[in-house]
């Protein structure tokens, strides 16, 4: 439960960074030039939904051997759901009647998560330069014991 | 740790002195080696093409257990060994050689790059182009011997 905890406080961080820079960029290609306080506010709460679920689905505190098709499933549809409730909630949605609301929703979703997989390949990347880098000083190291 | 070599012509016999500060798991190691080492065998017995080879585990680029077989890759041909996976791990602990899953031990030394992958997996570029997978349980076990950091629970 303290790992749970642990690793959910750094998902959340992690979930809330990304999410502001999704928002911030989608606000500044609509021309939005001024975000209300009380909307990070509303982020964050999703923030921490979608950082303990994160944990939760990803994790190893829960699930110890799961495939990652699972795993993905466990966190998309369940977040796609809280997702849509917290825009019902905080009024992001207030056109029910209107199809093209609903169209937009899934398509903001959707973009979210390509760009929250991108911004992990990309971290990925940076990463595997720092593991290869390591793996060379080893592999060059002059105590061979092959 | 501080590897140092001294070469001397007067010595007749070739001496290990272990200096430390506290007697831990690497130490341990260390004098299990040395102590293990005349009976370290660097080549591993297998058959290609019904004929019996021995191969320099430094040839090998990874071993693989499928269906209950051995199998040893190297550049160009593939091997099939009668022993299991957990002996080739146990012989080999102190070389370069390193469990990866629980099918494959692969040779560090032929793995060309690394990068994380999803679900806290590693893929592994072997120097012939292969991609091998370093699962999660494996994968910070590979960290703590590379010396990377950040050991994540």
């Amino acid at each position: 439960m303290k790992i749970f905890l642990k690793n959910s406080i750094g998902q959340i961080a992690s979930t809330y960074a990304v999410m502001c820079l999704i928002f911030a960029i989608i606000s500044t290609l609509r021309g939005v030039t001024a975000i209300p306080i009380m909307r990070f506010f509303e982020l964050f709460i999703l923030a921490v939904i979608g950082g303990v679920l994160m944990e939760f689905a990803f994790g190893k505190c829960v699930f110890k051997q799961l495939s990652d098709i699972k795993r993905v499933s466990l966190f998309i549809a369940p977040f796609a759901v809280i997702t849509f409730l917290c825009a019902v909630i905080f009024q992001w949605i207030t056109e029910y009647q209107s199809i093209s609301v609903y169209l937009k929703f899934i398509g903001i979703f959707l973009g979210c998560g390509l760009l929250s997989v991108l911004l992990f390949e990309i971290e990925h990347r940076i990463k595997g330069k720092e593991y290869t880098k390591k793996l060379k000083e080893y592999q060059n190291k002059e105590f061979d014991n092959a | 740790m501080i590897l140092k070599l001294i070469e001397d012509i007067k010595i007749k016999q070739t001496q290990v002195t272990i200096e430390y500060k506290e007697k831990d798991i690497k130490v341990d190691k260390l004098i299990d080696f040395v102590t293990h080492l005349d009976e370290l065998d660097d080549n591993i017995m297998a058959s290609c093409d019904g004929q019996i080879h021995s191969l320099n585990i430094r040839d090998i680029l990874y071993i693989e257990s499928v269906d209950r077989k051995t199998f040893c890759y190297t550049y160009s041909e593939v091997y099939e060994s009668n022993l299991k996976l957990y002996e080739i791990e146990e012989k080999y602990q102190f070389t370069d050689m390193m469990r990866i899953s629980k099918s494959t031990i692969v040779n560090l030394k032929k793995i060309d790059s690394l990068k994380p992958d999803f679900g806290g997996k590693i893929l592994a570029t072997m120097e012939n182009g292969e991609k091998l997978y370093i699962s999660r349980q494996y994968s910070p076990l590979l960290k703590e011997k590379l010396g990377i950091g950040g050991k994540r629970l």
